[in-house]
């Protein structure tokens, strides 16, 4: 009992018990949240490549050209790279796998207190289909613009599949994504 | 045990943490990453995380995306809201309300990202403190921030252990070879290329890394029990931050400032003039004189 006593969420209990609560409650829904690992931001699960990882027989790259030119993440500034090449990668995760997305059972699972026509709202929501194609288009055309800073004319999105041969990349296929005429 | 802070105290220590969280949010607006420069994104992912999904249902995402106004007067709030709490540092209400906007910014941004890049989180723990008014709670939750950062790197380290990745001998290297790919592509002749190319041949060492690195995470475990080694923490946290720049390429800026809380601020600060109040402190608490 005093190791309880003595820890730090027992001193903040005994010297100001509103805060010790709260520090008892966030504690307990961080624990919870870590023991089902249940993602609820801000509730950090630092779980970083943890996963036992396999080797793939092939590896995606998704390559972005630019009137003509490779842009690669590298050569964007850091943040908007990385939020322009995971958007393209997702987009071409959804196209691979025919727009299909997973979301609807999850939110059965999780939300099944909501009503079905809510929930499918929401899925629908955060779902993508082929008629958001033009919408998505601008939207890679009105970025690059802006973060490169300059007019564009074409922006070409290509899947490119890889497999490694001794430690080095080696081009399997390339097939087109997506093209953007301004 | 408990080093409760004085007012001088506080304000120098607001500073140095908003002045850090404002580094953070400069750099995303030079990187065209805040909310009123990302042109209306169209697609997004919520992931599985409960509390996207909860904001998803209630528009936010949208609402703040949709219409450059709105995210711009957003924008401007956030960033001013640091600012303010730099150039007011007694206050609370600069910090109350930066910590609401960040969280926001936090769930749009990600969203819109399509990444879910969890390390921006530490810019809204590392603004809690200074939202309480009273002293004794600004001390009680700047120590409890130095237990979630224990609590952080510990999870990360027993993850690994638990799941079985650090026993496994190739496992650095599936990382590499899924990471790193568009690098060895596009920069194969760069030192960080060539560096991936080295530990993609030399798996062993790879290996080596990563189960240093779990070690690392575990053992701060040790500051549960100790202050003791809190500056030796701080470092190994950092040796981690590059550590994983060099071997990941993910450098998580926005954490850092969490480790910052690992740092004997009872002296540094006593160090530099500002007067300390203590509580109940005891003599081997190497946060305190």
């Amino acid at each position: 009992m005093n190791i309880l006593k003595n820890s730090f969420l027992g001193r903040a209990l005994a010297k100001d018990r509103r805060l010790g609560l709260f520090f008892v409650a966030f504690a307990s829904i961080q624990l919870l949240a870590q023991l089902v690992t249940a993602d609820v931001t801000p509730f950090f699960l630092y779980g970083m490549y943890s996963d036992v990882l396999h080797p793939e027989p092939t590896y995606v790259r998704v390559a972005c050209h630019v009137d003509g030119e490779p842009l690669v993440q590298e050569d964007m500034p850091r943040y908007a790279g990385e939020l322009f090449f995971s958007t393209l990668y997702r987009f071409e995760q959804l196209d691979a796998n025919g727009n299909e997305e997973l979301f609807k059972p999850f939110l059965d699972k999780r939300f099944g207190w909501l009503s079905e026509s809510t929930r499918s709202d929401l899925a629908a929501r955060m779902s993508y289909e082929p008629e958001q194609r033009p919408a998505l288009e601008g939207w890679v055309h009105r970025y690059l613009v802006r973060v490169l800073g300059e007019p564009i004319g074409t922006v070409t999105i290509d899947r490119e599949l890889y497999r490694y041969e001794e430690q080095r990349p080696v081009m399997i296929t390339r097939t087109n994504l997506m093209t953007v005429s301004r | 045990m408990n080093a409760v802070f004085s007012a001088e105290q506080r304000k120098v220590l607001l500073r140095i943490y908003f002045g850090w969280i404002l580094l953070a949010l400069l750099w995303r607006w030079m990187d065209v990453s805040m909310l009123s420069q990302l042109e209306a994104p169209v697609l997004g992912n919520v992931y599985k995380d409960l509390t996207f999904w909860l904001f998803q249902l209630l528009g936010i995402q949208d609402g703040l995306t949709a219409h450059s106004g709105i995210a711009l007067v957003f924008d401007i709030i956030l960033t001013a809201s640091v600012v303010l709490a730099l150039a007011r540092p007694n206050g609370v209400w600069y910090p109350r309300i930066y910590c609401t906007a960040i969280l926001l910014y936090f769930v749009t941004h990600t969203t819109y990202a399509n990444h879910h890049y969890r390390p921006i989180i530490g810019l809204l723990f590392a603004g809690i403190p200074f939202a309480f008014r009273s002293l004794d709670r600004f001390g009680w939750s700047f120590q409890a921030l130095r237990y979630y950062v224990l609590f952080l790197y510990t999870s990360a380290g027993l993850y690994k252990v638990f799941r079985g990745s650090w026993l496994n001998m190739d496992q650095m290297t599936n990382i590499i070879e899924n990471t790193q790919l568009e690098l060895l592509l596009t920069h194969g002749d760069g030192w960080h290329a060539q560096l991936f190319t080295w530990l993609l041949v030399h798996e062993w060492a790879g290996w080596a890394l990563f189960f240093a690195c779990t070690v690392m995470e575990t053992l701060f475990i040790i500051g549960f029990f100790t202050r003791r080694w809190d500056v030796a923490l701080f470092c190994a946290a950092i040796t981690l931050h590059i550590g994983f720049y060099f071997t990941m390429g993910f450098f998580a800026f926005e954490l850092i400032v969490l480790d910052l809380t690992l740092l004997p601020w009872g002296r540094i600060l006593q160090s530099f003039g500002a007067t300390t109040k203590v509580a109940g402190a005891s003599p081997s608490d190497p946060t305190q004189v």
